[in-house]
């Protein structure tokens, strides 16, 4: 079955001031659907560029990107901003909501940028977005602004707007970076829940307790993937991430 | 200190979009404050700029030439009165064939070396050069009769043949009084030529022209000259004070107008420097709330912006001031032309004192103001949110557009301008302002246009007028009748009249195929023939404080003590004399004055039979005796250049609002940066981004024209009505074409859009991962 993700010696190479960075170095992944793949690494490591990638959010200096078969790395700007919307979601560590637009409005936001006119078109829309705000237990924050809600309730609303359009995909970038612990769990919690209605993740983060949610780790060190192991065990994933070093 | 120092240079170079802004804001601003500044400097005293820079005579002296010599002359001027004189100068006053046309003209001799008084200002061609049958004529001409360089004009020479003499130039004298007509506009020629034309020098007048010492005893030197030498010597003279109203008078309009305008722009530029450097400063809350994290005091923050804005804004100002003298000339020029004044340009100290005072003054007052705020805010709320935290009103635009159902990208533009409600307010009102000097352009155009194609509605209501000299009326009536291509003519006597108040004024008395001429009665009714009504000029009615339907009381000038009661039954545009006319019936005036002369005929014409032939037939049955002149319905060259000058304005005008767009546009970009960057994640393609972008510039185009256009309709009707009144006028049809209007909204949203293209682009070709990375 061909994976729904899939890298050929990726390469990303920055070029700032006179030196150039080499982010990743040949990275070549499968992710299967409805698969649950974290990706553990310090800072540094290439872990982020690696997500942007996946994402279509950068183009890669060399190698190959597909996402249900799509070649992210030869789409241009507007082809690449319009499979994102539809194909996959992203939830970030500090959020990235737009303060002046309400809970319910964010969480339109790329099903409203994905479809065409219409009153009735804007209330299925609405529907939706009520429906998944519910899911995330914050329905009654739909019409207040993020800046009033705490930063669990605002990483909730972030995750509801990454589903709105049922992406093939969600990419999480350190989504508990920024919460304290009791939020933090409860976002994995969705993230794992979402997983368990078939929902194909990656999650890059540093926390083993993140990173042993997933099927499956990969472990990035200097732009390359060094090793991986099975999900489950946050204390091993902890030991190899210290061993990378 | 030298941390500010140090820290406020990293900033100018390290962030060089806002300092590139700031420059460009100031620097446009400085460069419309500079325009605005030299219009209102050239629009100054322009008469009396004009006579002094030609040292003017403050009196010429038009002499019986049989009653005086040379030495009278050197009499004259040796008087202690007199600073210094022209000298000498030989007239013959005569006529000219201009198009068919017989035009009264004084040809004068023009001294071969540049005069000490009263010079000249040569506006167009050439002198005439000297040996050389050729002629420079008064600006006048050209006012009266659409004169131009490289016509000829036919001059009557003393054989009474006409000889054609070509036009080189057009030049305007400061001593010409345009209201009074003891003399008719001057063609200068050099000695040669008149002697050419008018061989016997003892038919040539003389004139001298004086400056004195004290320009306002003008009657007490006249009577001193009369005393020093002869009674009967001085046939007439002209007074400088008399050519000054006229000149003031006449300049007014174009002086309201350009005053107006040049006010306008001052305002617009406070608002634009204001306006956007507040913006500036606020939009970097988040630094100046870690800047005091860091432990920069308040006084500290204050002199770090100060330096930093003072720097850039006498950099600005500095460049806009010298492109405000660069491009002051193009403009000016006409606007100098239109009040017959010599052009006074920009570069000189006060100008400059001012603009590189107000600039940077609105720079620090706008500085200090938002650099304040910020230092007193609270450091977390500064780093969290900046200057302006969210409001919930901002989410009315997106929620407006999706109740619609309109695209996600157009209600997010929405959402913009009411998420900064100030700032768009200020970029608002500035691109009104530039719409508004369109408008006033346009009206003003349009309004120009109706009264050349509708002359009716400045007084005009004929086609030619003929004037008699030698012949009788009756002849000239039994030749009207007959006359190819008339239709009908009434005649007019021109009567002097006094009221018991002694406030003189003149009063048309006419007769004949009235009603075949289209009088504009504004109010009242015509009056009926035969009887002791009448219908007055504007100007008349508000000098005498009288309305339709009052009584006025008159004595003719050459029966005082009878008096005469007229009833007022109407109001018409008068077009001369600021409206201080009254128009009565002939038939009835006759009974009371033996002045009730006609020597002028108004006639309409008709289309069928050229004109050439009426002018065939007068001269064939009259001599030269019978003077045809057409109404000539061009708009005056004065007026043309205003419009220039107007529209010219106002494309600045409109230049600078555009700026203050992209200023707003790329300000906005900048503090959206990390929204962009989501909105492109989450999908928004880069076509997408810039309607974002281009649909808040859009609103305020719209916004700008939808205000702009009625207010400046308003402020033109408004300024025109306050014209006519000090013209004596009467009501003004102000028109505006409903078409130009209906264009005016999509060009200015157009025009608003182009001004946010850039910065719409910078912000759709935003890399989203440099976004994300900055957090």
């Amino acid at each position: 079955m061909t994976p729904l993700v899939r890298t050929e010696s990726l390469q990303k190479i920055y070029k700032t001031g006179s030196v150039p960075c080499e982010a990743l170095k040949g990275v070549s992944i499968d992710i299967a659907a409805g698969e649950y793949v974290t990706v553990m690494g310090h800072s540094g490591s290439g872990k982020s560029t690696l997500l942007h990638l996946l994402g279509g959010l950068d183009q890669p200096s060399s190698g190959s990107v597909f996402v249900n078969d799509r070649p992210l790395h030869r789409m241009n700007e507007t082809a690449l901003a319009r499979f994102r919307r539809s194909n996959i979601g992203f939830v970030f560590q500090f959020f990235n909501l737009i303060d002046n637009l309400t809970v319910q409005g964010n969480v339109e936001l790329p099903a409203l940028l994905a479809g065409t006119w219409g009153r009735s078109r804007n209330n299925k829309v609405r529907g939706r977005s009520r429906e998944l705000l519910d899911r995330l237990g914050i329905g009654d924050q739909a019409t207040k602004h993020p800046w009033e809600l705490s930063g669990g309730q605002q990483q909730r609303v972030a995750i509801a707007r990454a589903l709105i359009n049922q992406p093939a995909l969600l990419l999480v970038d350190e989504p508990t970076g920024n919460l304290d612990s009791t939020s933090s769990q409860t976002v994995l919690n969705i993230l794992s829940e979402c997983h368990g209605r078939g929902q194909t993740l990656l999650m890059v983060t540093h926390d083993p307790r993140a990173a042993a949610r997933g099927e499956r780790v990969l472990f990035i060190h200097d732009g390359l993937i060094v090793s991986q192991m099975s999900g489950g065990d946050a204390a091993a994933a902890a030991q190899r991430l210290a061993s990378l070093k | 200190m030298t941390a500010i120092l140090k820290k406020a240079t990293a900033d100018i170079l390290t962030r060089p979009v806002i300092s590139l802004l700031i420059l460009i804001t100031v620097g446009s601003s400085a460069m419309l404050l500079t325009l605005a500044l030299a219009t209102l400097m050239n629009l100054s005293a322009p008469y009396e700029r004009v006579f002094s820079d030609l040292d003017g005579a403050h009196v010429w002296l038009y002499l019986e030439r049989d009653l005086v010599g040379q030495h009278d002359i050197d009499r004259i001027e040796s008087l202690p009165e007199v600073v210094n004189s022209t000298g000498l100068r030989y007239y013959v006053n005569t006529r000219a064939d201009l198009r068919g046309n017989q035009v009264p003209v004084g040809l004068r001799v023009l001294p071969e070396e540049t005069p000490d008084v009263n010079r000249i200002l040569l506006r167009e061609g050439h002198q005439p050069t000297h040996g050389h049958l050729e002629a420079l004529a008064s600006t006048d001409l050209d006012d009266l009769y659409k004169l131009s360089v490289g016509e000829t004009l036919g001059v009557v020479d003393a054989a009474g043949d006409l000889v054609d003499v070509p036009v080189v130039g057009l030049a305007y004298n400061p001593t010409w009084d345009t209201y009074r007509s003891d003399q008719p506009p001057y063609v200068y020629v050099d000695e040669p030529t008149l002697s050419e034309l008018y061989p016997d020098r003892s038919t040539w007048g003389w004139a001298v022209g004086l400056r004195l010492a004290d320009p306002q005893s003008i009657d007490a030197f006249v009577d001193r000259v009369e005393t020093v030498l002869h009674d009967e010597v001085v046939q007439s003279h002209t007074d400088w004070r008399d050519v000054k109203r006229a000149a003031v008078f006449g300049a007014r309009l174009n002086a309201v107008f350009l005053g107006a305008f040049g006010l306008f722009a001052i305002i617009a530029t406070i608002l634009v420097v204001g306006s956007s450097v507040g913006s500036i400063v606020l939009s970097q809350f988040r630094q100046i709330g870690i800047l005091k994290a860091l432990g920069f005091t308040a006084g500290q923050i204050l002199s770090l912006y100060l330096v930093e804005y003072t720097g850039l804004s006498l950099v600005g100002s500095l460049i806009g001031m010298a492109g405000g003298i660069v491009v002051a000339p193009l403009p000016l020029r006409s606007v100098a032309v239109s009040l017959n004044t010599t052009f006074r340009p920009p570069l000189n100290a006060s100008l400059i004192l001012l603009v590189l005072t107000i600039v940077p003054g609105i720079v620090l007052a706008a500085t200090v103001g938002a650099a304040y705020r910020g230092a007193r805010a609270n450091i977390v709320k500064s780093i969290a949110v900046g200057a302006e935290a969210p409001r919930e009103q901002a989410t009315f635009g997106y929620k407006v557009a999706s109740h619609l159902g309109l695209p996600a990208v157009l209600g997010l533009g929405l959402n913009d301008l009411a998420a900064k409600p100030f700032r768009s307010l200020m970029t608002g009102f500035n691109l009104t302002l530039g719409v508004i000097g369109i408008v006033f352009g346009l009206t003003l155009n349009q309004t120009l246009e109706t009264y050349r194609t509708r002359p009716e509605l400045l007084g005009l209501v004929h086609d030619g007028m003929v004037t008699r000299r030698m012949i009788s009326d009756g002849k000239t009536q039994h030749l009207l009748n007959q006359a190819p291509t008339v239709q009908a003519y009434y005649r007019e006597a021109l009567i002097e009249v006094e009221t018991p108040q002694e406030q003189s004024f003149k009063v048309r008395a006419v007769e004949g195929d009235l009603t075949a001429f289209p009088f504009q009665i504004e109010k009242g009714r015509f009056f009926e023939p035969n009887t002791y009504e009448a219908v007055a000029g504007r100007g008349l009615l508000d000098w005498l404080d009288l309305d339709v339907g009052d009584e006025l009381v008159i004595e003719f000038e050459d029966r005082p003590g009878r008096r005469v009661t007229w009833e007022i039954v109407g109001q018409y545009p008068e077009p001369t004399d600021q409206g201080k006319l009254m128009m009565v019936s002939l038939s009835t005036a006759s009974r009371w004055t033996s002045s009730a002369e006609p020597d002028t005929y108004f006639l309409r014409l008709s289309d069928e039979c050229p004109v050439s032939q009426l002018t065939a037939y007068l001269k064939q049955n009259s001599g030269d005796d019978l003077n045809l002149t057409l109404a000539e319905q061009a708009i005056p060259d004065d007026v043309v250049y205003l419009q220039i000058a107007i529209f010219a304005l106002g494309a600045i005008l409109i230049g600078i609002a555009l700026v203050n767009v992209f200023n707003t546009s790329l300000l906005a970009m900048q503090e959206k940066t990390r929204d962009i960057g989501i909105f492109k994640t989450v999908g928004m393609t880069p076509a997408q981004v810039m309607t974002m972008v281009n649909t808040s510039a859009a609103c305020l185009g719209l916004v700008a024209a939808v205000v702009g256009v009625p207010a400046g309709y308003a402020l033109t009707k408004g300024i025109l009505a306050s014209l006519s009144e000090t013209y004596g006028f009467g009501r003004v049809h102000v028109d505006l074409s409903p078409l130009r209007v209906a264009l005016l909204v999509p060009l200015a949203v157009l025009a608003s859009i182009a001004g946010s293209i850039l910065p719409g682009r910078r912000a759709a070709r935003l890399s989203i991962v440099s976004v994300l990375r900055q957090g």
